[in-house]
């Protein structure tokens, strides 16, 4: 067993968090508080190479590996970018460009990976709907074959990056008799005459990653758009959304660590009754608390990463069990964080008051608690252990 | 990185999993009333090379890393956690303590035969009314003639009624500032003016037999101070880093048995037709015990790991324990709650679990010291 990063890593780490700290936290707070899309932050990422990251060379990516790859979501957090744009950045990154690098074929990848790598075109990736959530395969969003297009009808929902994605790749039940084989996976440019965005959504948390509906009104898909096979698309779902379980939730690592450095800064110049607060058992308690809880989650992410670099990931339950951990306990973390502050937490300028309101998502997008303790249980009963 | 165990370390645990299983686990309740089924632990221990696991091959130890080590505690705790308790936290340490402390010297008396299991030692710290606060001990060692005469009372010690030999931190030099007072000193079974108290009746791990030592006057030769006089401090963080992975890895085994016990009765218990396993209100209870215990072992790994790398590990030790006790206790708590009725009752092993559970969060340092520890090491590093 090795816990340790290469030197290389470390490096790359402390890089990616000097440019976090210098180019993207001075607009996290103005981005929060508008609730708007931050474009300068965007391009700042493009241009470092941060949006193709994962993706190969060929097509214009940096070809880094999941722990890399992880090592930069943390870092870009840990910086104190906004919490929105770093979701943002995991749906188009992972959800979608990644979707079509695994999947697509030599002409799709040509045609969308370069320009989603540099960011000049936003991915996003729809599968839940309004009626359906975490039973995903109960989606009702068709796509008929008629000709050399399919015609997509339907509504999705709580779509990041919804109104201002260029690419979109959409699940679709081609078969509905088929059930979860008959779901299949298309790429969608957002001029296809019938696609409309509804909306943009009012959040609480991570309001500067604009999310949306999406509406598809007979929206034709060229035949040549359909991801793999009719039939595979669930199957494509499944392996996108372990990225929701993996690297998506390195941004929370960072996150939690951003709050502690806070709150230890804090505790320390605050005085009350004649002594920082960070002397009273009390507040040390409480940092002690997230500490354990940051330690936690980094092996727990991290072992999810490299087992994916490995090409072992199998079984969800490792990924289920760091992603149902940083739900639950980033909770109270982040609570603590703002509690430390006193009436300061409970302000905008305080940047915990934005993590705290951010951190709910991590219970709830990408696969709730519940699902997560579902995907362990089912593991444990059906695994044959001791009866 | 590599989050995997290597197939040495996965056969060695396999293989000491099953002698738990087969030797160790069929009498952890038993072992609450009768303390002969201890004594033949230790012997069956000190057979698979158990208590010198870390400790040099000169000894008769196996020079395995603290990974290695970690891996047989967990499967111990789980299989027993009082003759973990009394083996592991109690004589091992002990045995480990004197080879930091500088051992040469009793190997032949003591180490050789603890590695064995054929002796049994134990660790003397706190005091009546120093539990936490290990700096202001009260126990004294004055030199005298061609020796030390000790006097004082430690309290919960491990091992107490039956050691062969204790080792303990008394203050010699009362001038010197607080961390430089005490030392460490070994005392013989039957010397003179060491007495031990009762054997204490306790919440839980019951089989280990944990009492009161109380020094009057115990004259002890001058070769039974342990080390040099003023090097009390480093081994005593040692010694405390050892309890703490000790209780961590206690607090892991005993998480573990509950997850165990409870996947096993959600399974047999029938609510409406079906097993209560088909309801997520135990199912979803199941499902955290599991996150929690997977979560705690990669900390208690990391530890063990760093300790292997020559790394501090001071404050991600304390991590580990104070996150692996509370997770223990409430593990415990959901697996009684599973069982129902049967939780409540004598003879069903999460019964006794339960009360196992509770000694993690206090041994080696309550988990108010944990966070003591952490906080401090969050704070003094960004002054």
């Amino acid at each position: 067993m090795d816990f340790s990063f290469t030197p290389e890593q470390k490096a790359f780490y402390e890089e990616v968090l000097k440019f976090s700290r210098k180019e993207l936290a001075p607009l996290a707070e103005e981005a929060d508080w508008q609730a708007e899309f931050c474009w300068e932050a965007w391009r700042k990422m493009g241009a470092y190479g941060l949006l193709g990251i994962i993706l190969p060379e060929k097509y214009g990516g940096s070809g880094a590996d999941v722990v890399t790859a992880c090592l930069a979501g943390e870092a870009v957090a840990r910086g104190g970018a906004e919490g929105g744009l770093c979701l943002s950045w995991g749906a188009h990154t992972y959800l979608c460009a990644d979707t079509i690098s695994a999947h697509g074929n030599e002409e799709q990848k040509q045609k969308y990976l370069p320009k989603l790598a540099t960011g000049e075109w936003v991915g996003a990736f729809g599968l839940t709907e309004p009626g359906a959530g975490s039973d995903a395969a109960s989606i009702t969003t068709t796509a008929l074959r008629k000709g050399d297009y399919y015609y997509l009808n339907g509504t999705k929902m709580f779509i990041t990056n919804g109104p201002i994605a260029d690419v979109l790749v959409i699940i679709a039940v081609t078969e509905k008799e088929k059930k979860a084989s008959g779901i299949s996976a298309f790429i969608v440019e957002k001029d296809y005459p019938g696609f409309s965005v509804g909306k943009k959504l009012k959040k609480m948390g991570v309001k500067a990653s604009p999310t949306s509906e999406l509406i598809f009104n007979d929206c034709p898909v060229p035949g040549q758009n359909l991801l793999r096979k009719e039939g595979e698309g669930f199957l494509i779902a499944l392996g996108t959304v372990e990225w929701d379980r993996s690297t998506l939730m390195a941004p929370f690592l960072g996150g939690l660590e951003y709050a502690l450095d806070a709150c230890v800064k804090y505790a320390q110049e605050r005085k009350q009754f004649g002594r920082p607060i960070a002397s009273f058992q009390a507040i040390q308690h409480k940092l002690a608390d997230m500490k354990v809880i940051i330690e936690a989650l980094r092996l727990l992410l991290y072992r999810v990463a490299w087992l994916k670099d490995q090409g072992k990931f199998t079984n969800p339950v490792e990924a289920a069990e760091a992603k149902l951990f940083v739900g639950e306990f980033g909770m109270k973390a982040v609570s603590d964080a703002v509690q430390i502050h006193g009436g300061y937490g409970l302000m905008h300028e305080y940047p915990v008051e934005r993590i705290f309101r951010d951190a709910k998502l991590a219970a709830i997008g990408g696969g709730t608690s519940e699902i997560m303790r579902l995907i362990i249980a089912r593991s444990i009963f059906s695994s044959g252990k001791p009866t | 990185m590599n989050y995997e165990l290597s197939k040495e370390q996965t056969d060695f645990q396999k293989r000491f999993h099953e002698f738990c299983t087969e030797m160790i686990a069929p009498r952890a309740e038993e072992i609450e009333k009768e303390i002969s089924i201890l004594f033949e632990n230790y012997l069956l221990l000190g057979e698979q090379h158990f208590f010198g696991l870390i400790l040099p091959k000169k000894f008769g130890g196996q020079e395995q890393s603290f990974l290695t080590l970690i891996l047989a505690w967990e499967e111990l705790a789980k299989a027993c956690p009082s003759t973990f308790l009394s083996c592991a936290i109690g004589s091992s340490v002990a045995g480990i303590a004197l080879f930091i402390c500088g051992a040469e010297v009793w190997e032949e008396k003591f180490l050789r035969e603890l590695i064995q299991g054929k002796k049994i030692g134990a660790l003397a710290l706190s005091e009546p009314h120093s539990g936490s606060d290990l700096i202001n001990l009260q126990t004294t060692a004055h030199e005298s003639g061609a020796g030390y005469v000790l006097n004082g009372r430690k309290s919960f010690v491990t091992n107490g009624p039956i050691a062969d030999f204790v080792i303990t931190m008394a203050t010699n030099d009362s001038s010197a500032h607080p961390p430089q007072r005490s030392s460490f000193f070994l005392i013989e079974k039957n010397t003179p003016g060491l007495i031990p108290g009762p054997t204490l009746e306790k919440l839980g791990a019951l089989g280990a037999p944990v009492s009161e030592l109380a020094f009057q006057d115990c004259l002890i030769p001058k070769d039974n101070l342990l080390g040099s006089a003023e090097q009390g401090t480093p081994y005593a963080s040692q010694i405390k880093d050892l309890l703490r992975l000790g209780f961590a890895a206690y607090s892991l085994g005993i998480a573990q048995a509950c997850l165990e016990e409870s996947i096993v009765y959600a399974q047999k218990r029938q609510v409406e037709g079906k097993p209560i396993a088909r309801f997520q209100e135990v199912s979803f209870k199941i499902a955290d015990m599991q996150m929690l215990v997977d979560t705690g072992r990669l900390l208690l790994y990391r530890a063990a790991w760093m300790l292997d790398q020559k790394m501090k590990a001071s404050p991600d030790i304390s991590l580990a324990k104070l996150f692996l006790s509370e997770a223990a206790t409430w593990c415990a708590t959901m697996a009684v709650q599973i069982h129902g009725g049967y939780g409540f009752v004598k003879g069903y092993k999460v019964e006794r679990l339960y009360r196992d559970a509770k000694l993690g969060e206090i041994g080696a340092g309550t988990s108010e010291i944990q966070r003591q520890a952490i906080a401090r090491s969050l704070l003094v590093a960004n002054p």
